[in-house]
C-alpha cells in the first residue's frame, strides 16, 4: 500500500507540512522526523500541519503530532493544526485530547492567524 | 377510856333536869363541882333565882329557906354527912304581894347514889307552896312526911350512873318507905317479850328466892301493869296464887301471905314502859292515898332513871367500845395507811412490828418461814437495848417449836394468857437464850400466823412485859391482834404482789423490749443472706441491748473459731488478742485455755464480770486481755440445736454483770444468729454451688463455642483469631495471642492477636527466646505474676502484668502457643485463673491448627488439580456463546469432582457436559479429570449423550465404583435441536427467548456407576435462536435442609433475566451461592444458542506494513458485512490499534499476527492474537494512547495471556446491518 508523500512549503515564517493518506505504525515515525528536519530551516517561525488530505490516523499518527507540538514548543515556535470540518480523523484527535494542547483551525489562514502567524 | 371529868358537863345536867322534872315541884339543884345550877320555872317564881348558873345562888338558898339551919346545910354541903336533908317552912312575900307559905327541903347529892362516899358532888332543893293546901285541907302533915322521903330517892337516884345503882337506890329505899315487905324491879327485854328481874329487896337475897324471866303475857300484876301501863293496886296475893299456882312457891319464899297486897308500878318512860317495880304490902299497912301517890313518883322517877341510866349505859359501852374501836380503828387505819404504800415485803414487815408497838403490845417479832425453818424478819420494841435477845431471837427456829406447833397446824391463833418460866424453857435453845428471855420476862403471849392466800408464810408474835406494860392479853387483843395480822398480811400480800407485780411488769417490760429487740433483729436477720450482715446485725442488736462497747463474731470453722466480724475494736488490737484469736487444733496453743472456746465448749453464757474476774480466772491470759482493754465480757454461744457454729463476743468498758433476763435475751440473740448463719451458710453454699454449675456450663459452652469455630469452614486465620476471642473472653482476660511454627519460613509467626495496643505484624516472627514463653516449646504451661517490664511477644514492653501460656500441641509435636493475659499484676477474679478453660481450649485450638493444615496441604493439592483438570477456557464456537463457572468448595479441602466440557465436533455439532464425581478432595479431582477427558473422546468418537453415558458409565464402573452424575447434550447450531441424556443429573435449563423457562428431565436414569451396562435415554429439544441453555451441578441449587424443588424454583426466578451469558452465569453465581455457606463445588455452563456468525480471519508477519493491510481486508470485510459510518471507522480504528500493538510488542518471538473478527447479530467481536508475551501497558503517555483509544472505541477489552502469546478480545455493539 502507497502512502503519498508529504509536501513542506515556506510561506514566509511558517512551515506548512501538508500529510497525506493513512499515517500509522509504518510511516510515523519518519513523518516526525521529516517534520522536524524542516522545521530546523532558517526563518521558521511558526509551524501549521495540515491534516486535511489525511485518511487514516491511529495512536501511532498522534505521537508524531505530539512529537512536532513538544519539539517545537521547546524552541518557542508555535504549531497549529488544521482539520477540516467533518474530517473522519477529528475523532481520534478528540480522544486523544490533542484541541486541549493545540491550536486546530478548520483552514490553514484561521490557523496562522491564531498562532499569531498571519501577516 | 372514857374520862370521867371531860364528860361530865353535858350528862349531868342532863341528868339533874330529869331529876327536877321528876319532883314536880319548884325544883333547884346546884352542882358543887362545878357552880353550875338548874332551876324550873316554879323554883324561879317561888324564889326569884333563875335557871343558869347563879353565882351566889347557893347563898341565898341558904338565906331565903335555910337561915336558921345554915350550919347545918353548910355542913351537909361540905361534908359527908349522913344521908338526909334539911327542912323548914317559911312565909314569903310573892311578887303579887301576897304571902306564901313554901315548905322547903335541902338534899345532898353523893357520888353513886346509894353510897354516901366522900363529900356530896351537888346540892338539890325542892320548895312546895302550901298556902293553898292549907286552904284546900290537905293533909298537910302526911305529904310533909312523905317529902322527905320522896326527895331523898330522888337525891339518891339523881346521882345514879347505871342500872345496878338505880335498882340498889330503889330496892334499898322504897319498901321502908311504905312499909313493904318485898320489892323486886324487873325490866322489858330488848326483844319486848319477856320481864327480866335486875334486883330485889335484901330480903329475897335472904330467903333465896330464884328471880327468872316472866313472859310479858303472864296475868301477873306485873305483866298486867307492864301490858296496860298501869299500875296494879288492889289484887291480893291471894288472887294472883289461884290464879297461878306456880307462884305460890315464890310467893312463901318471900313470906307473902295471901291476904297481902301486890302492888305492880309500871315504869313508863315517856316512850315506852321499860320495866315494872313489884311490891308486897302487908294487909296490915294499907297503901293510902299519899303512899300511892308517892309509888307513883318514885315509879315515875324510876322509869326515868332507868332509861337514862340504860341509855347512859348503853352510851358508855358505846362510847367506851367507840373509843377503844377508834383507838383499834386508828392503829388499823394507821396500818393500813402505812402498809398500803408498802411496796416492799420485807419493808411492810417491819413497819407492821412497828405499828404493833406498843398498843398491841410491848414486843413484836415476826418471823418467816422458808423452806421449812423460821427466819426472824422484823422485831419493834421498846427498848433497843434488849439487842441481845433480839440477837437470840434472829436464829432460825424449828417449826416444830413450842407454841408454834399448833399454831402452824390450825392456823388459828393462840394465847398464852400467863406465860411461866415452863414456857421460857421450852422456847429457849440455850441458857443463855433462856437468860435472855427471863430477862424480858414476859407475861402475856399471842401467837398470829400470818397467812398469804390461804397459806401460812410468817409468824407474828406479841408479847407483853412484866417489865413494860404488865399489861395481859384477852381474847379480845387476840381477835384484833388478828384482825392486825390479817391486815399485815393484806398489806404485805399487796406488797407481794406489787413487788412481784412491779417484777412482773419490769419483766414484761425488759422481755417487751428483748421480744422488739429480737423481732428487729429477726426481721433484719431475715433479710439477710450473707454471714458478714447477719454479723454486723447480731452484733449491733447484741451491743445496742446490753449497751456493751465493742463486739466481736467468732465462727467455728474445721474445730477453730475464726474472726467474722467486729465493731468498736481497733483491728490492730484484735489482731493481737490471742483471747480472741482462733485457735488451732494441734498448735502450741493449742491447750491454752480460752474464752472463746470455754464459751464454745460450755454451749453457755460465759461472763467475764470484771477486770479482777478475768485474772483470777484467766491470769495466763492478763497481758492479752489487757491489750484488749475491755473491763468486762460476755460470750454467747451460737448455738444451732446441738452444733456451736460460732460464739459471740461482747465487750464493756466497766464492770458488768448480767441479769437473768439478759442472759435469756443474749441465747434467744445467739440461737438467732445461728440460725441466720447457717442460713447464711446453706444459701452461701448453694450460690456458690449454682454459680460453680453456671461456670461449669459456661466454661462448656465456651469450649463448645470453641470447637464449633474449630470445625466451621473458615480460613485458619480467620478460626484463630476467632476461636482466641472467645478464649480472652471466656476467662476475661485484657489480652492475647496465638503464635504458631511456620514450615515453611521456619520461625514462630502470630497468628492471632487480641490487643490494642500490640504492633502486629503478623509477617514479623515472633522470637519467643529471652521471653517467658520460650518454656512452653518444652510443652509446659507457664504461669507468670507481675510481669511488669517484662516482655511478652507480641505485646508491648510492660503491657502484660500476668500471662498464662499454653503449648498447642498434636501428637506430641508443639506447634506453637497460646496465651492469655491481663495488663495488671495477678488475675482477676474469674476463669483468668482457670488454666484449665485454657488449656482444654488450646487442645482444641491445636486440633483445629492441625486439622487445618492438612486439608489445607490437601486442598491446594486438590485445587490445583482440577483447575489444571478443567477446561482453561472455552472454545470460541460458531453459532453459540458461553459461559462457565468452576467453584471449589468453601471448606478447606472442599475440592470436588464437578466438571464440564464443551467439544465441536467435525462436523460443526457441538458437544456439552456437565457431570459430579461424588466425594472431595484429590480423589474425586482425579476422577473428575478422567471423566472430563472420557466424555471429551467419547464425543470426538462420534457417540450420541446416551452412548456417551454408558460409556462414562462403564469408567465409573472401573474406576472402583466412583459415584457420578453427568449430563450429556449435542447441539445441532444449523437447526438448533439438541439431544440430551442424564444420568442422575439435576435437568438442564431452558431460559427461552420468550422469558419462559423449560428443564430438561426428559431423560432421567440413574447416576454413572450404579448398575454396569445401564443404557441411558434420550430426549430432544429445539432450541430457537436466543435460547440458552444452562448446565449445572447440584451444588448451585441444594441448600441443606430444603427441598430440591425449591432450589430449581430459585434457579428459575434467578436466571431469568437479561444480558450475555457471562452476565447469566455471574447472575447465578451472585443470587444461588451464599458466601459461606457453600459445602460442595459447583459448576456452571452458559451456552446461548445462536445464529452461525459473520467471520473474519487474517494472519500476517508481525510488521508494521501489516497493518494497513489487516486494516484494508478488514474494512472491505465490514463493508461486504453491511457495517459502515462510525461502527466501521471505529472499529478499524481498534483493528489498526490492536494489530499495531501485537506487531510492536510481539516482537521477533512470533511468526504471525492473527486478526478476526465476528460478527453475531449486533455483537462485534474482534481478536488479536500474537506469539509474544504481552507487556503491561508503557508508563510513558504516548503509549498508553492505544488502550486509551481502544477503550474509547470498543464496548469491552479482554487481554489474555496463553501459553503461546497473547489475545486481545474485544466487542462493540454495532448497528443494524444495512
Amino acid at each position: 500500500m502507497t502512502t503519498p508523500e508529504p509536501s513542506f512549503d515556506r510561506e514566509g515564517p511558517v512551515l506548512v507540512v501538508r500529510l497525506r493518506g493513512d499515517i500509522d505504525l509504518e510511516n510515523a515515525d519518519r513523518l516526525l522526523r521529516q517534520t522536524l528536519d524542516h522545521s530546523f530551516e532558517d526563518g521558521v517561525l511558526a509551524l501549521v500541519v495540515d491534516l486535511s488530505e489525511v485518511t487514516f490516523l491511529d495512536s501511532a499518527g498522534i505521537r508524531t503530532l505530539f512529537g512536532i507540538h513538544t519539539a517545537m514548543g521547546e524552541r518557542g515556535r508555535p504549531v497549529g493544526v488544521v482539520v477540516p470540518r467533518g474530517a473522519v480523523i477529528a475523532r481520534v484527535l478528540t480522544i486523544t485530547g490533542i484541541p486541549d494542547v493545540m491550536v486546530l483551525a478548520p483552514s490553514i489562514d484561521e490557523v496562522k492567524e491564531l498562532v499569531g502567524a498571519a501577516p | 377510856m372514857l374520862s370521867e371529868g371531860a364528860a361530865a358537863g353535858p350528862h349531868e345536867s342532863e341528868r339533874l333536869r330529869l331529876a327536877v322534872e321528876a319532883i314536880g315541884a319548884g325544883t333547884w339543884y346546884l352542882d358543887l363541882t362545878t357552880g353550875a345550877a338548874v332551876a324550873d320555872e316554879r323554883f324561879a317564881e317561888l324564889t326569884g333565882i333563875g335557871p343558869g348558873a347563879v353565882p351566889d345562888g347557893l347563898q341565898r338558898l341558904v338565906d331565903l329557906f335555910f337561915a336558921g339551919d345554915r350550919g347545918a346545910f353548910e355542913e351537909k354541903v361540905r361534908e359527908s354527912a349522913d344521908a338526909g336533908g334539911v327542912h323548914s317552912m317559911r312565909a314569903m312575900t310573892d311578887a303579887d304581894g301576897r304571902v306564901r307559905w313554901i315548905e322547903g327541903w335541902a338534899h345532898p347529892v353523893f357520888q353513886g347514889g346509894g353510897e354516901t362516899s366522900g363529900p356530896p358532888i351537888g346540892m338539890i332543893a325542892v320548895l312546895v307552896d302550901v298556902s293553898d293546901r292549907r286552904s284546900m285541907e290537905l293533909e298537910h302533915s302526911d305529904q310533909a312526911a312523905w317529902m322527905p322521903r320522896l326527895l331523898e330517892i330522888t337525891a339518891a337516884l339523881a346521882a345514879t350512873t347505871n342500872l345496878p345503882d338505880v335498882v340498889e337506890v330503889l330496892t334499898k329505899l322504897v319498901p321502908p318507905a311504905i312499909g313493904a315487905r318485898y320489892m323486886t324491879l324487873r325490866l322489858v327485854s330488848e326483844d319486848g317479850a319477856f320481864l327480866l328481874p335486875v334486883g330485889a329487896s335484901a330480903l329475897s337475897a335472904d330467903r333465896g328466892v330464884r328471880l327468872e324471866a316472866v313472859s310479858i303475857e303472864g296475868d301477873m300484876p306485873i305483866t298486867l301493869a307492864v301490858r296496860t301501863g298501869e299500875p296494879v293496886f288492889d289484887v291480893t296475893i291471894g288472887d294472883i296464887v289461884r290464879r297461878m299456882p306456880e307462884f305460890s312457891e315464890q310467893a312463901r319464899a318471900i313470906g307473902a301471905r295471901d291476904e297481902d297486897l301486890a302492888v305492880a308500878l309500871p315504869l313508863r318512860s315517856p316512850q315506852r314502859v321499860v320495866g315494872v317495880m313489884a311490891l308486897t304490902v302487908p294487909s296490915s299497912a294499907p297503901l293510902g292515898k299519899d303512899a300511892r301517890e308517892f309509888l307513883l313518883s318514885v315509879a315515875n322517877q324510876a322509869a326515868q332513871v332507868v332509861e337514862r341510866a340504860r341509855a347512859f349505859e348503853a352510851e358508855g359501852r358505846a362510847r367506851a367500845d367507840s373509843e377503844e374501836a377508834r383507838g383499834r380503828i386508828e392503829l388499823l387505819l394507821k396500818i393500813t395507811g402505812a402498809l398500803a404504800d408498802a411496796v416492799d415485803p420485807a419493808d411492810t414487815l417491819t413497819r407492821l412490828a412497828d405499828l404493833a408497838v406498843p398498843r398491841l403490845g410491848d414486843w413484836c417479832l415476826i418471823e418467816t418461814q422458808e423452806g421449812g425453818a423460821f427466819r426472824s424478819v422484823a422485831l419493834a420494841s421498846p427498848d433497843l437495848s434488849a439487842s441481845a435477845w433480839l440477837e437470840a431471837l434472829r436464829s432460825d427456829f424449828e417449826p416444830s417449836r413450842a407454841h408454834y406447833a399448833p399454831v402452824l397446824s390450825s392456823g388459828r391463833a393462840l394465847l398464852l394468857e400467863q406465860v411461866g418460866d415452863g414456857d421460857l424453857r421450852a422456847t429457849a435453845r440455850s441458857e443463855e437464850h433462856l437468860a435472855a428471855l427471863r430477862e424480858l420476862d414476859p407475861i402475856s403471849l399471842i401467837i398470829v400466823p400470818l397467812r398469804v392466800r390461804g397459806s401460812i408464810f410468817g409468824i407474828m408474835s406479841l408479847i407483853s412485859s412484866r417489865s413494860a406494860s404488865g399489861r395481859r392479853f384477852d381474847a379480845e387483843d387476840v381477835a384484833f391482834a388478828e384482825e392486825v395480822a390479817s391486815r399485815g398480811s393484806i398489806a404485805l400480800e399487796n406488797a407481794m404482789l406489787h413487788a412481784s407485780e412491779r417484777r412482773a411488769r419490769e419483766d414484761a417490760e425488759r422481755v417487751a423490749d428483748d421480744v422488739l429487740r429480737l423481732q428487729k433483729v429477726t426481721a433484719a436477720l431475715s433479710g439477710t443472706l450473707q454471714r458478714s450482715a447477719v454479723a454486723a446485725t447480731i452484733l449491733d442488736a447484741g451491743t445496742k441491748a446490753l449497751g456493751s462497747v465493742r463486739g466481736a463474731l467468732y465462727l467455728a470453722e474445721d474445730d477453730a473459731l475464726r474472726l467474722l466480724s467486729q465493731i468498736g475494736y481497733d483491728e490492730g488490737a484484735l489482731g493481737q488478742q490471742r483471747v480472741l484469736r482462733p485457735e488451732v487444733p494441734n498448735s502450741e496453743e493449742a491447750d491454752r485455755p480460752s474464752l472463746l472456746r470455754e464459751a464454745a465448749g460450755r454451749r453457755s453464757i460465759v461472763t467475764v464480770r470484771s477486770t479482777e474476774e478475768f485474772e483470777s480466772e484467766w491470769p495466763s491470759l492478763s497481758g492479752s486481755w489487757k491489750r484488749l482493754g475491755d473491763q468486762a465480757a460476755v460470750l454467747v454461744p451460737l448455738l444451732l440445736e446441738d452444733s456451736v457454729l460460732g460464739v459471740l463476743y461482747l465487750g464493756f468498758g466497766s464492770p458488768r454483770a448480767l441479769s437473768e433476763d439478759e442472759s435469756a435475751f443474749l441465747m434467744t440473740l445467739g440461737r438467732q444468729c445461728a440460725q441466720a448463719l447457717e442460713r447464711a451458710r446453706l444459701y452461701e453454699d448453694e450460690h456458690r454451688r449454682r454459680a460453680a454449675e453456671e461456670a461449669a456450663r459456661a466454661r462448656l459452652e465456651k469450649l463448645h463455642a470453641i470447637t464449633e469455630t474449630a470445625l466451621a469452614n473458615l480460613r485458619l486465620e480467620d478460626g484463630l483469631q476467632r476461636m482466641l476471642a472467645i478464649v480472652v473472653d471466656a476467662v476475661d482476660a485484657d489480652l492475647g495471642a496465638v503464635v504458631l511454627y511456620d514450615d515453611d519460613s521456619r520461625d514462630f509467626r502470630l497468628k492471632a492477636v487480641i490487643d490494642d495496643d500490640a504492633d502486629v505484624h503478623l509477617a514479623v516472627p515472633v522470637e519467643p527466646e529471652g521471653t517467658i514463653l520460650h518454656k512452653v516449646l518444652d510443652g509446659e504451661s507457664v504461669r507468670a505474676e507481675g510481669l511488669s517490664g517484662s516482655l511478652v511477644p507480641p505485646h508491648p514492653q510492660g503491657a502484660v502484668g500476668y500471662v498464662l501460656a499454653v503449648p498447642l500441641r498434636v501428637s506430641g509435636s508443639v506447634l506453637g502457643w497460646l496465651h492469655v493475659g491481663c495488663r495488671s499484676g495477678a488475675p482477676r477474679e474469674g476463669d483468668l485463673a482457670d488454666a484449665d478453660l485454657v488449656r482444654l481450649a488450646a487442645e482444641q485450638i491445636a486440633v483445629a491448627v492441625d486439622r487445618a493444615r492438612l486439608f489445607e496441604r490437601e486442598h491446594r493439592i486438590a485445587e490445583t488439580l482440577q483447575r489444571s483438570l478443567l477446561p482453561e477456557r472455552l472454545p470460541e464456537l460458531p453459532g453459540v456463546a458461553l459461559a462457565a463457572r468452576y467453584l471449589p468448595g468453601s471448606g478447606e479441602a472442599q475440592v470436588g469432582g464437578d466438571w464440564f466440557e464443551v467439544v465441536e465436533l467435525p462436523d460443526g455439532r457441538i458437544a456439552a457436559a456437565v457431570g459430579d464425581v461424588v466425594g472431595s478432595g484429590v480423589r474425586a479431582a482425579a476422577a473428575m479429570g478422567q471423566f472430563r477427558n472420557a466424555m471429551r473422546a467419547l464425543a470426538l468418537e462420534g457417540l450420541s449423550s446416551s452412548r456417551m453415558l454408558e460409556r462414562l458409565g462403564d469408567l465409573a464402573t472401573g474406576l472402583g465404583r466412583e459415584f457420578a452424575t453427568a449430563f450429556t447434550l449435542l447441539l445441532d447450531p444449523t437447526t438448533g435441536m439438541i439431544r440430551y441424556s442424564s444420568a442422575g443429573h439435576p435437568p438442564a435449563l431452558v431460559l427461552r427467548v420468550d422469558g419462559s423457562t423449560v428443564f430438561l428431565d426428559a431423560a432421567n436414569s440413574t447416576p454413572l456407576g450404579v448398575e454396569p451396562g445401564t443404557a441411558y435415554p434420550e430426549a430432544a429439544y429445539p432450541l430457537e435462536q436466543g435460547d440458552t441453555l444452562v448446565l449445572y451441578t447440584d451444588g448451585l441449587i441444594e441448600r441443606r435442609g430444603e427441598s430440591l424443588d425449591v432450589g430449581f424454583e430459585r434457579l428459575r426466578s434467578v436466571a431469568h433475566g437479561q444480558g450475555d451469558v457471562e452476565a447469566l452465569v455471574a447472575r447465578l453465581i451472585e443470587g444461588l451461592v451464599r458466601a459461606g455457606d457453600r459445602e460442595d463445588d459447583i459448576a456452571v455452563l452458559a451456552l446461548r444458542f445462536l445464529s452461525r456468525p459473520l467471520r473474519f480471519e487474517l494472519s500476517l508477519p508481525p510488521t508494521p506494513a501489516s497493518v494497513a493491510a489487516f486494516r484494508s481486508a478488514f474494512t472491505t470485510w465490514l463493508d461486504e458485512a453491511g457495517i459502515g459510518g462510525s461502527d466501521a471507522l471505529d472499529l478499524t480504528l481498534a483493528v489498526s490499534e490492536a494489530c499495531s500493538n501485537a506487531v510492536e510488542h510481539a516482537g521477533e518471538t512470533s511468526a504471525e499476527v492473527v486478526l478476526i473478527a465476528e460478527l453475531r447479530a449486533d455483537d462485534a467481536m474482534l481478536a488479536v492474537r500474537d506469539g509474544g508475551r504481552w507487556r503491561p501497558p508503557s508508563l510513558r503517555p504516548e503509549r498508553g494512547r492505544g488502550f486509551l483509544i481502544l477503550r474509547q472505541v470498543m464496548d469491552s477489552i479482554d487481554v489474555r495471556r496463553r501459553p503461546g502469546g497473547t489475545e486481545i478480545r474485544m466487542h462493540r455493539r454495532v448497528g443494524v446491518r444495512s
